[in-house]
């Protein structure tokens, strides 16, 4: 619904706007769609269009029956989804009480802000990293790719940002009708910062999703390996085979089994958007300023 | 993408090149860090004695010619007399295939543990990761039994590395020792030679196809031009041109493969050229490259080479008709074209005088991926691991091999009409990923078998012995250079941006001699004397 | 329009600590498990990059590797290609703040503008899709339209122009470059815009429409500066970050066009050291790079107070 107070749009500003979002969308949609349809492509399609296709002619779901066979993948998915909804639960909390921690002036405040920065610019390397998590006993627990990502400085550093533009009036009169930080962290800032909380959640479920490095580093036991790590070994799949290894049934076109295992680390992450959006609506601080 | 271009790499051509991937860079030309300054004279390389259990339809030969199978050999039979474990061992490899189920789910790994008398634990690596986890594992001293060490792979000063933390195994495999283990025996010298460094045996050679790479074309492409094979490179370039048009491009954009090809034409060396007085120059140094360099900045100048340079994998494009040829990696290759069309046998290009009258060369390729170390420990153990050893050494055609790459009949396997054993589903869900892990790591001699295109076998035998006709063996190959395991990767790479900057025409020949001279001051002069050092006596003059 | 949080309701610096203590324990309370992340899982592990000064080998570890002092940083510096990368790196750096910056706070002001919930929520969704997908696929996809033997080339070919070499100029490379993050990246980081979109009180928006202020006064005079702090924010973590420009997507080009516009820091290190398992090297250019951030990160930071701006630190009042 259109508010009131916001006039009709001219014509002009109608289709300038309509132009922009729309070739925009179409600029993304069209590639992925490409995507889409070489993953469904036969082997006929493939060689016709030299690799990739626009759209199957004869579309098959071969490459998804080879991703899913072998049980490797329903494992892999459920150790994903575990990391990430516990990693970013740990993250979020870990996050928001140090970014509120550090968005008033209070004791250690300062050296601590500066501790997370320090992160932002330097980085530990991949061997020392090894043995702090071998030396912690995490070595072939999945622990090992939650911990060492429980905390992300730019994930930080807009949190408190956003603490900190929650108005100091707010914040003072709670003080004063005798609230704890606790309660005011829990009471007024989180609700008023939802939709940053949102976005931060994201940027840390998609890390979670998307993060194989530490898996191949960490886990010994294919049966723990996240879906990433297993989606990129496809990719070699049937190259990888010497000719006199061939099985009954031949493999999909790599092109089609590349483009499968590109939807299925999609898909999960893309159907949660929809969630977090609902918390980006406006005017949510409206009622509880004034309120 | 790029991961399979590293896979690719490993069993590929020294000189060979990539031309997009992060990994492969790595893989420099003189870096094979195997041999040692007082190595090869004093060494005896384990005694061969090939395998006689069965007999190939088309021989093999000394030369490197691979034996051919027709079908796989009807009565498999036992190399090994009695089961090699008592203990589970674990070992680090990396597997090319998606990884396999774990042990405990896994029937066809349960069955070769029962084989093997105890459990093979295997800690599966990927690509990318390996370099980086065979390093976490080396630094955090929590070293496996066996870790798998790839050549050329980003894992710098083997020597010390080895002597600090593997164990030395020449005692027990130099000279007669090694008929102990007789699939051991049955692994080539020239395959023996990488895993000798410092004088010392480090472990089993993992031997691979010993052919580099060739250039392959589509014959329904190349027969409106009159065919594939050319006499000189003014021919190919006709050619070239005429098969270029629209949409449709002459040759596969990977300028360093394609230049390696062209170099072999014009008679440049494999790696270094010894010269009468014994003295070595490098590839770089010879006219022959120079004049392939400029002969491919002539090809690129005329557009045959398909315009994306970026592209990650041309076969599709051979195989329907939009690029006629392209680089693969050795004779066998043909494979990948039939995987994706059945009726599709590609030709393979032999090479040939650049003007019909210079002696070509064929660059043999490195001829194994590297050897596989063992954890320092006491004899007993080493015995033990010993014996495993020659267990996945088996030689085609033996039980140990159909165990190893085919798990159990009526289980993984079925035999085929013609009596070759064929993957069932179960097989193919459980197989590649685990027997993919173990062929990185242990090796038989190689063959040539195409079981279900047996003519494929004849024809890709008799390709190998036309180029052998030609080939051509790195002379360094088995020595140890320690400024080219340090900066050869790092030169190499910087030489090559200038070679594709001239192909290409952003730089003209003239910046050739430059990157020349930065490669000599940079190490080149210096990796150059110290192979000479150490150059074999057994090493021919390279003919010209 | 929000007040940024007022620092006068509590520090009166001098209070004695046990005073301070009282008043902040629940505030020292919160900080706790983010501070023992940081000591376990980042203080403890980067004190390895001390290997920046040693020939580190991983057989030896940092125990006994050998010390080499400041030579892996005076390679560096002495390699005339490090300067040419990081030229390379200055540039495309400058034309991504310029180009691709703007481009999600502009998308993000469109979408807010939408009135269609239904049209918000597909874009949204839409834009958001291609930051998952790898680099070497976005540079396929590119080359599959834009390329020599792409979809427009192959249109112009036909229609007898002559091709445009989009993937393989170098002189454009930088434009390419940003047309690729575009793609790849406004639609996500359109988001984070949004979020701060979601805390303007709407009814300064009716306040200022009732005043009679226009469409565009009222973005000049109520949206933008309602972004202001996100934008500064933002644009002071990626001067700090100015360094890096991205690793895949330049080293998937470089041979397209030619390491002479495509080398940047991170391929250089890359090439320079990190090939051939060389740890040490790779540990100095880390560090070098983190400490030139620093400084751009003091600069900017400096910049933002300047222009009444919070910043990321702020200073002691």
């Amino acid at each position: 619904m259109r508010p009131v107070w916001k006039e009709n749009p001219s014509p002009g500003y109608q289709a300038i706007k309509a132009l922009v979002l729309g070739g925009f969308a179409l600029v993304i949609v069209i590639p992925i769609l490409v995507v889409i349809s070489t993953s469904l492509a036969s082997d006929q399609d493939i060689i016709d269009a030299g690799g990739y296709v626009l759209w199957p002619s004869h579309p098959t779901i071969k490459a998804y029956q080879t991703l899913f066979s072998g049980g490797l993948m329903g494992r892999a998915i459920l150790v994903s989804v575990f990391v990430t909804v516990v990693g970013t639960a740990i993250a979020v909390a870990v996050t928001i009480a140090l970014a509120y921690a550090t968005s008033r002036p209070v004791l250690f405040g300062r050296p601590v802000l500066l501790m997370v920065l320090f992160t932002l610019l330097f980085a530990p390397g991949i061997i020392p990293m090894f043995l702090v998590v071998k030396q912690l006993g995490l070595l072939d627990s999945l622990w090992s790719l939650i911990l060492p990502g429980a905390l992300g400085a730019f994930n930080f550093v807009v949190l408190r940002t956003f603490f900190m533009n929650v108005p100091g009036e707010l914040l003072e009169s709670a003080r004063i009708d005798g609230a704890s930080d606790f309660t005011i962290l829990r009471r007024i800032v989180m609700p008023l910062s939802k939709a940053v909380i949102a976005v931060v959640g994201l940027f840390y479920a998609v890390g979670f999703w998307n993060a194989f490095f530490n898996a191949l580093l960490y886990l010994n036991d294919t049966s723990k390996w996240p879906v990433q790590v297993i989606l990129r070994t496809y990719v070699l799949q049937g190259k990888s085979l010497s000719a006199d290894q061939l099985g009954v049934e031949p493999l999909p076109q790599p092109q089609s089994l590349q483009m499968a295992v590109v939807v299925v680390a999609l898909v999960p992450i893309v159907l949660l958007y929809p969630f977090l959006q609902r918390h980006f609506t406006k005017g949510v601080i409206t009622g509880a300023v004034k309120g | 993408m790029v991961s399979r271009r590293r896979f690719l790499q490993l069993g590929g051509a020294v000189v060979g090149a990539a031309v997009a991937g992060p990994t492969l860079a790595a893989c420099g030309d003189g870096g094979t860090a195997n041999g040692g300054a007082k190595a090869s004279s004093d060494l005896a390389l384990p005694t061969y004695k090939p395998f006689e259990g069965v007999r190939p339809d088309l021989a093999g030969a000394e030369s490197g010619l691979e034996p051919g199978f027709l079908r796989f050999p009807s009565d498999a039979t036992a190399s090994v007399k009695a089961p090699p474990l008592k203990n589970a061992v674990t070992a680090l490899t990396e597997t090319f295939a998606t990884p396999p189920p774990p042990m405990g789910s896994n029937p066809m790994w349960q069955s070769l543990n029962s084989a093997l008398g105890a459990e093979l634990r295997l800690t599966i690596g990927t690509d990318p990761g390996y370099p980086e986890k065979f390093a976490t594992l080396l630094a955090s001293d929590s070293l496996p039994d066996l870790m798998w060490l790839p050549p050329n792979q980003g894992i710098p000063n083997i020597g010390p590395m080895l002597e600090a933390k593997f164990q030395d195994l020449t005692t027990y495999l130099s000279g007669d020792a090694v008929l102990e283990y007789p699939n051991l025996a049955a692994l080539k010298p020239a395959s023996w030679r990488t895993a000798v460094v410092n004088g010392k045996i480090w472990g089993a050679p993992i031997p691979s196809t010993p052919f580099g790479q060739v250039m392959m074309g589509n014959p329904r492409t190349w027969q409106k031009v009159g065919g594939l094979q050319c006499s000189t490179a003014d021919e190919f370039f006709a050619k070239c041109k005429e098969l270029t048009n629209g949409t449709n491009y002459a040759l596969e954009p990977a300028i360093i493969n394609m230049l390696h090809m062209f170099g072999e034409w014009f008679g440049a060396p494999n790696g270094w050229r010894v010269n009468q007085d014994r003295s070595l120059t490098y590839l770089y140094e010879t006219d022959n490259y120079k004049a392939a360099v400029e002969y491919a900045a002539k090809l690129w100048a005329a557009k045959v080479f398909y315009p994306d340079l970026n592209l990650a994998d041309a076969t599709p494009k051979t195989v329907n008709g939009q690029i006629a040829a392209q680089v693969t990696v050795g004779p066998r290759a043909t494979a990948d074209f039939r995987a994706m069309d059945p009726t599709l046998f590609v030709d393979t290009m032999i090479p040939f005088g650049h003007d019909g009258k210079a002696k070509p060369v064929y660059d043999m390729g490195y001829g194994t991926v590297g050897f596989t170390p063992f954890k320092k420990t006491d004899e007993g153990r080493i015995r033990e691991l010993l014996a495993l050893m020659d267990y996945l050494s088996a030689p085609f055609g033996t039980k140990e091999y159909l165990q190893k790459n085919f798990g159990v009949e009526g289980q993984q396997y079925q035999l085929d009409g013609q009596k070759n054993p064929v993957l069932t589903k179960a097989g193919t869900q459980q197989g590649p990923g685990l027997v993919s892990a173990l062929q990185i790591m242990t090796a038989p001699e190689s063959v040539i078998f195409n079981p279900a295109f047996p003519e494929d076998t004849k024809k890709i035998y008799a390709t190998e012995q036309k180029l052998l006709e030609h080939a051509m063996r790195n002379p360094t190959a088995g020595t140890y250079s320690d400024t080219s395991s340090k900066v050869g990767p790092k030169l190499t790479a910087a030489f090559r941006d200038t070679i594709v900057d001239i192909v290409t025409g952003r730089q003209t020949l003239d910046a050739y001699d430059e990157a020349l001279k930065r490669w000599k001051n940079g190490g080149g002069d210096k990796m150059r004397d110290e192979f000479a050092a150490v150059l074999p006596s057994s090493v021919p003059v390279t003919g010209s | 329009m929000l007040k940024r949080a007022s620092s006068t309701t509590r520090v009166k610096s001098g209070l004695p600590f046990a005073v301070k203590w009282r008043r902040d324990w629940q505030m020292v309370l919160l900080m706790i498990p983010g501070v023992l992340f940081l000591l376990v899982f980042f203080y403890l592990p980067v004190l390895g990059n001390v290997v920046a000064f040693q020939d580190f080998q991983p057989y030896l570890g940092i125990m006994h590797s050998e010390w080499n002092g400041l030579q892996n940083f005076v390679n560096l510096y002495d390699n005339p290609d490090f300067w040419d990368a990081l030229r390379n790196t200055l540039v495309l750096a400058a034309v991504q703040l310029l180009l691709f910056f703007p481009v999600p706070i502009g998308l993000a002001l469109i979408v807010d503008s939408l009135v269609s919930n239904r049209v918000r929520r597909w874009f949204q969704t839409i834009a958001y899709l291609p930051h998952f997908l790898s680099w070497v696929l976005v540079v396929t996809l590119f080359q599959q339209s834009l390329g020599g033997a792409g979809f427009l080339n192959n249109l112009l070919r036909q229609a007898g122009l002559d091709p445009i070499p989009f993937m393989t100029n170098p002189d454009t490379f930088p434009l390419l470059v940003v047309a690729q993050l575009i793609w790849k990246d406004a639609g996500w980081a359109m988001i984070i815009f949004l979020a701060a979109l979601t805390t303007v009180d709407v009814s300064l928006y009716e306040a200022a429409a009732a005043d009679g202020a226009g469409r565009w006064r009222r973005l000049w005079h109520i949206t933008l500066p309602s972004l202001r702090t996100v934008i500064v924010l933002l644009l002071i973590l990626r001067i700090g970050d100015i360094l890096s420009v991205g690793f895949e997507q330049f080293i998937l080009q470089r041979d397209s066009v030619g390491p002479g516009a495509a080398e940047v820091l991170d391929t250089f290190t890359y090439y320079a050291g990190v090939v051939g398992g060389d740890w040490s090297s790779g540990a100095a250019a880390g560090l070098a790079k983190g400490v030139v951030g620093a400084l751009l990160l003091w600069g900017a930071n400096s910049l933002a107070h300047r222009l009444g701006e919070p910043g990321i630190f702020q200073r002691r009042s």
